[in-house]
């Protein structure tokens, strides 16, 4: 079909830019209402800081106080340069990352395809359209897929789209829900896939083996190249089988540059009372935990990173396996949240926040 | 504390769907009316349809409430092959229909960058790249990060080569040839972001004789049928002026040669140009009836095989070429308007003998659209 930029530019004028403001204003809306439960008695700012954060922003656009008192008492450190969930989760967000083509680019069974120089988790059996293939998108009948299941003892299935915080991946014992699992081949889901379970670095799982515990690195591409921007450490807690923040009882701590964890984290129950932790939930120190191959790890993020050009702001989780083996578990290209690492690490882009603010905000204003 | 996660994320979709199908609306009527204007001073004793043959198209494809705009597929299609035949599918029904409810809507948009073709289907023989641009960022063929200077000797010591842009591409739109070190300073101008520079390609002498200045390439249409890829149609484009990309759109549709290919892999006697215009021998003399594709059985072979890995799209039109070592390169493969007409010009009813099953399935997107 050929369109001229003109008619490109005016149907992007009248109907793409209202969709994206009305997606806005629902996420400014829940991200806000989410502070407001989060701020109650918290000390407000004074009146010299107010003045500096406006100072600050005045470029760029219109901020809400409220994010900075919420940060400020979080990490004890008064600074303009905290970037506000809202304002990161729209306007910066939908400057760096295509939402178009980020329904194609997140499905997991597309991952080992774009990914295929990274190592990831083996891949047994999985289910595209509800059509069933193997790891290499064979196809294979639901018998010859329970086969290749039943070899393992227990699996992990997750939905191949619209994934996120943990929704929905569930794990299989082979022995003892083998009729679930013919249920899910069979089933009505449409795209997932089933995958072996990783055997972590005992390092790794030294506070809570039960569940992977991975690193979230945040990387952005600028034209001098990859920057890493942010890496925290994600664990479970309690019973939980997974890390993510959604899970409730994670912990989250942030990483020294020699992959040595710092003693200052936080829970995710405990999002507003600023108590930070010195020890896991479960007993051990966190001072005692290094990260192995912490370095290849980073270096890992940044090649990632190269794959996805079109989404140039990007949160990779990474874990180590066994063999010290950096491991590929997902790349979150879209509305990465970033609340949670500033409340425990401060400004999250850090020296760069000015160039990566101007880039941003006069773009918008062209 | 609770964790919100927004869901707000469909309506952006459900909106972009709602306003794409009125635009493929008006641009199917818009395409279908050109298409007959074209092609009606080339046929003498233009035939119309009965109304009986209108009824039967109506109850075949399951159309709501026909229009003239419905029939124009058949009443050319009747006038250029003499003969009705119910399984032409109507441009609007593709465009509206078929086309974006067979295929994922949601991901099509990824999976058509050239730039990540070599990862998607890494089995697949695609013209060497020697640069990519991705969102503004240079990337060499392994995709590392390249900077900008670095990124202009690298063109300059593969010369010549082909830039094209990888996103929003088709029709050999804005498709370029460089082979001077004058003009590689004309690509960072002229293109500002999301394109892919290729290495040249030496097509076979079978193809060379046909035209020698474009790349010709076989147009091959897949298909998902009950989970496998089947073969719809094939055909060969062959561009008759002096443009390198067989399929680049001339003025008032002449240029550009639509020949079938039959089962063997031997061309049809008579070739179309787009505005339905029989021909045998092409402009510059030669006659194309009969010559064989080489490797053409290879070419079908493997282009089903991709299709099958990748279910979630329903129907792909494969852009293929061959090299001067008869070895198949897949130039792209289209996900969006996969130029129906060309496909039904030159070798019948594009579903074939799936026809009954893909009318169903049009019957069932009609009933279902709204509700969607």
């Amino acid at each position: 079909m050929k369109i001229s930029k003109r008619v490109r530019n005016l149907y992007y004028k009248l109907f793409e830019a209202p969709a994206i403001k009305a997606e806005n204003i629902g996420v400014i809306f829940l991200k806000r209402k989410q502070l407001r439960k989060l701020i109650k008695g918290m000390p407000r700012l004074t009146s010299k800081q107010k003045k500096a954060v406006r100072a600050y922003w005045k470029p760029y656009c219109k901020v809400k106080m409220n994010w900075f008192r919420y940060f400020t008492f979080m990490t004890g450190k008064f600074d303009p340069r905290y970037i506000p969930e809202d304002i990161m989760q729209t306007k910066i967000d939908q400057h760096f990352n295509s939402r178009k083509l980020s329904y194609g680019f997140n499905d997991k069974n597309n991952y080992s395809l774009i990914f295929s120089k990274f190592k990831q988790p083996k891949t047994l059996v999985r289910k595209i359209d509800s059509l069933l293939f193997d790891e290499n998108y064979e196809l294979l009948t639901s018998k010859k897929a329970m086969d290749i299941i039943l070899k393992n003892d227990e699996v992990i299935v997750k939905p191949s789209q619209d994934t996120g915080g943990g929704k929905n991946i569930k794990f299989y014992n082979t022995k003892t829900d083998k009729k679930a699992l013919d249920n899910l081949l069979n089933g009505k889901e449409q795209n997932f896939v089933v995958q072996q379970i990783i055997k972590q670095h005992p390092e790794m799982g030294k506070m809570h083996p039960e569940s992977l515990n991975t690193v979230r690195v945040t990387t952005m591409l600028l034209e001098d190249g990859v920057h890493i921007l942010s890496a925290v450490m994600r664990m479970g807690a309690g019973t939980s089988r997974v890390d993510n923040v959604s899970a409730k009882s994670s912990i989250l701590a942030p990483i020294n540059e020699d992959g040595t964890i710092m003693p200052n984290a936080i829970s995710s129950s405990d999002f507003h009372s600023g108590n930070r932790l010195k020890t896991h939930p479960d007993g051990m120190p966190l001072s005692q935990i290094k990260i192995p191959n912490f370095e290849c790890m980073l270096e890992t993020a940044k090649k990632v990173s190269l794959y996805t050009g079109h989404f140039r702001f990007v949160g990779v989780d990474l874990c180590v396996d066994e063999n010290e083996n950096i491991v590929l578990i997902e790349v979150n290209m879209r509305k990465i949240d970033t609340m949670y690492t500033q409340a425990l690490m401060g400004p999250f882009f850090g020296d760069l926040t000015e160039k990566i603010l101007d880039e941003v905000f006069r773009k918008e204003t062209k | 504390m609770n964790y919100i996660k927004p869901s707000f994320t469909n309506i952006y979709l459900r909106f972009d769907a709602f306003i794409h199908d009125s635009f493929r609306r008006n641009w199917s009527k818009h395409y279908s009316f050109n298409q007959l204007k074209d092609a009606k001073p080339n046929y003498k004793n233009w035939k119309k349809l009965t109304r009986n043959e209108k009824k039967e198209i109506v109850s075949y494809w399951g159309i709501k409430d026909p229009k003239k705009s419905d029939f124009v597929t058949h009443e050319i299609m009747l006038n250029v092959h003499g003969k009705f035949d119910v399984r032409y599918c109507p441009e609007k029904i593709f465009r509206v229909y078929l086309d974006p409810g067979l295929s994922d809507r949601k991901i099509v948009s990824a999976w058509d960058d050239k730039n990540y073709f070599e990862l998607h289907q890494p089995n697949l023989p695609f013209p060497k790249t020697i640069l990519r641009n991705v969102n503004g960022y240079f990337l060499d063929s392994n995709y590392s990060h390249v900077q900008i200077d670095d990124a202009k000797n690298i063109i300059l010591n593969n010369l010549p080569v082909i830039v094209k842009p990888s996103i929003d591409s088709g029709e050999g739109k804005n498709l370029k040839l460089i082979s001077n070190k004058d003009e590689v300073d004309d690509i960072f101008n002229n293109y500002k972001k999301d394109y892919i520079i290729q290495e040249l390609i030496l097509q076979c002498d079978e193809f060379k004789k046909l035209s020698p200045k474009s790349v010709n390439a076989m147009r091959i249409v897949t298909a998902i049928v009950n989970g496998k890829a089947v073969l719809l149609s094939s055909a060969l484009l062959c561009n008759t002026t002096d443009s390198i990309a067989c399929n680049k759109n001339v003025s008032a549709g002449v240029g550009v040669v639509i020949i079938g290919i039959d089962e063997n892999g031997k061309l049809d006697d008579v070739g179309y140009f787009e505005n339905a215009k029989q021909i045998q021998t092409l402009p510059n003399g030669v006659k194309f009836g009969g010559i064989k594709v080489p490797s053409y059985k290879k070419v079908i072979e493997l282009a089903l095989k991709a299709h099958e890995s990748m279910p979630m799209l329903g129907i792909i039109g494969w852009d293929i070429t061959i090299d001067k070592d008869d070895n198949p390169i897949f130039i792209e493969w289209n996900l969006r308007g996969i130029g129906m007409y060309h496909s039904q010009l030159a070798t019948g009813p594009l579903f074939g003998e799936y026809s009954q099953q893909f009318a169903d399935i049009s019957k069932k997107l009609i009933k279902n659209w709204k509700k969607k």
